[in-house]
């Protein structure tokens, strides 16, 4: 066998993922190669100043996604949308979010995906069908954009596309980012709308709460008369 | 030792259990991390890219087929999405250089002394840009091989490629991670 031919069968040798047979052939040509013997040498090297490179990489962030009342699959919880509102609600502490920060140490992460904050009935307040609509648009623009980015790699191999086939889907990629960034901006507002919405009832039944909270310390009070 | 596996964990995901993918969570972040970390540039894409695995994980369970490991599973979603964020990035991006304006975080080596951790750094720099050097499909072979510490057969099931392509990356990756050593004054 012509030495250049061994050009994977050096690396199974380096990795010590070949059989016995193999390797023993292989020892015996290095003993009898100089090439083959300094070629191996230096891959041994590069090998040995990659491993030694690996300075360890910080610790991750954490994901954690607040457990809701019962879990489910997020298929109607699309990424950017999810992105967008649990910024906005890890900001007041409600509900569900997916947040990322850097404990240290960190002993458990939980990981829950609960529902969804929009589709759930809270209290009487029914997901608002806009925005409802604006996720289904949006997962569709997604799932668009997607398939015309991963069609883009396959076609730029051995026969790169047309000229204009190129310019065509270029341009329909701009188009579809568009029409996304339309979507978050929509998607964003709505959360927002729906935040402001739950801390004024919040905010209301609090008000009623410290209302109650006087009755009952005033008529459970000896010193206060009902007139 | 773990005495439930990692296939078993997201057999529970599919039935719903979510508490399993917390624990897959724990096992693999760092390993994930780490991985991305080294296959893209810009921490707060790694960061962005970890989260997005795991939810894909969590979306896609069902098609997780039985008999197939978690692990080259896992790789294959982080390796895609490695790959879509870099081609958005040449093609979208309006960055000058991300590997200069965004390094990952990397903790210091634990050396004898602030000199030989000084220099153990400056290695790990060189070597940061050397893979950046050669051609996407060697680097991923590498940093699969050397850093993650898969078998040639595991990674050809990640990259979905024969056996021996993956050797012949390796030995053609190695090779030009020691030109682009050499070009920094390295061996």
């Amino acid at each position: 066998m012509e030495c250049k031919q061994w050009n994977e069968t050096w690396v199974a040798y380096l990795y010590d993922e070949c059989s016995a047979e193999e390797r023993d052939i292989i020892a015996a040509h290095l003993d009898r190669c100089d090439g083959c013997r300094e070629r191996m040498n230096e891959l041994a090297a590069t090998r040995e100043v990659l491993a030694s490179s690996a300075s360890e990489i910080a610790a991750p962030p954490r994901v954690i996604v607040l457990p809701a009342a019962s879990p489910r699959t997020p298929s109607t919880w699309s990424f950017a949308g999810g992105f967008a509102a649990a910024a906005a609600m890890f900001a007041i502490g409600l509900f569900v979010g997916v947040t990322w920060f850097t404990p240290e140490p960190v002993e458990q992460t939980i990981l829950e995906m609960g529902e969804d904050p929009i589709a759930v009935d809270r209290g009487g307040t029914q997901p608002d069908p806009n925005y409802l609509q604006i996720r289904n648009e949006y997962e569709q623009l997604d799932n668009r954009l997607g398939r015309i980015e991963n069609w883009l790699p396959e076609s730029q191999g051995d026969s790169p596309p047309a000229l204009a086939t190129w310019d065509r889907v270029q341009s329909e990629v701009g188009t579809v980012r568009q029409q996304l960034d339309l979507r978050r901006s929509e998607d964003l507002r709505l959360m927002l709308e729906w935040i402001l919405a739950a801390d004024q009832e919040s905010r209301l039944r609090d008000a009623r709460t410290l209302q109650t909270l006087g009755i009952v310390h005033a008529t459970t009070n000896p010193n206060v008369r009902e007139r | 030792m773990s005495s439930v596996t990692d296939e078993e964990l997201v057999a529970a995901v599919q039935s719903g259990d979510m508490q399993s993918l917390g624990q897959l969570v724990v096992r693999w972040e760092r390993p994930l991390y780490r991985f991305v970390s080294r296959m893209v540039p810009r921490s707060d894409d790694a960061r962005d890219i970890c989260q997005e695995t795991f939810l894909r994980i969590l979306k896609r369970a069902d098609r997780f087929r039985a008999g197939s490991r978690f692990s080259t599973w896992m790789y294959q979603i982080a390796l895609n999405l490695c790959r879509d964020r870099a081609r958005w990035r040449r093609r979208w991006g309006k960055i000058v250089d991300d590997a200069k304006e965004a390094p990952t975080e990397t903790t210091a080596s634990a050396g004898p002394s602030p000199e030989a951790g000084t220099q153990s750094n400056e290695l790990a720099q060189a070597v940061r840009l050397g893979l950046q050097e050669i051609p996407a499909e060697q680097r991923e072979v590498l940093i699969l091989k050397e850093y993650e510490g898969l078998k040639f057969k595991e990674i050809a099931e990640v990259l979905s490629c024969p056996e021996s392509t993956v050797k012949s990356r390796m030995y053609y990756g190695l090779n030009g991670l020691k030109n682009a050593l050499a070009r920094q004054g390295i061996r």
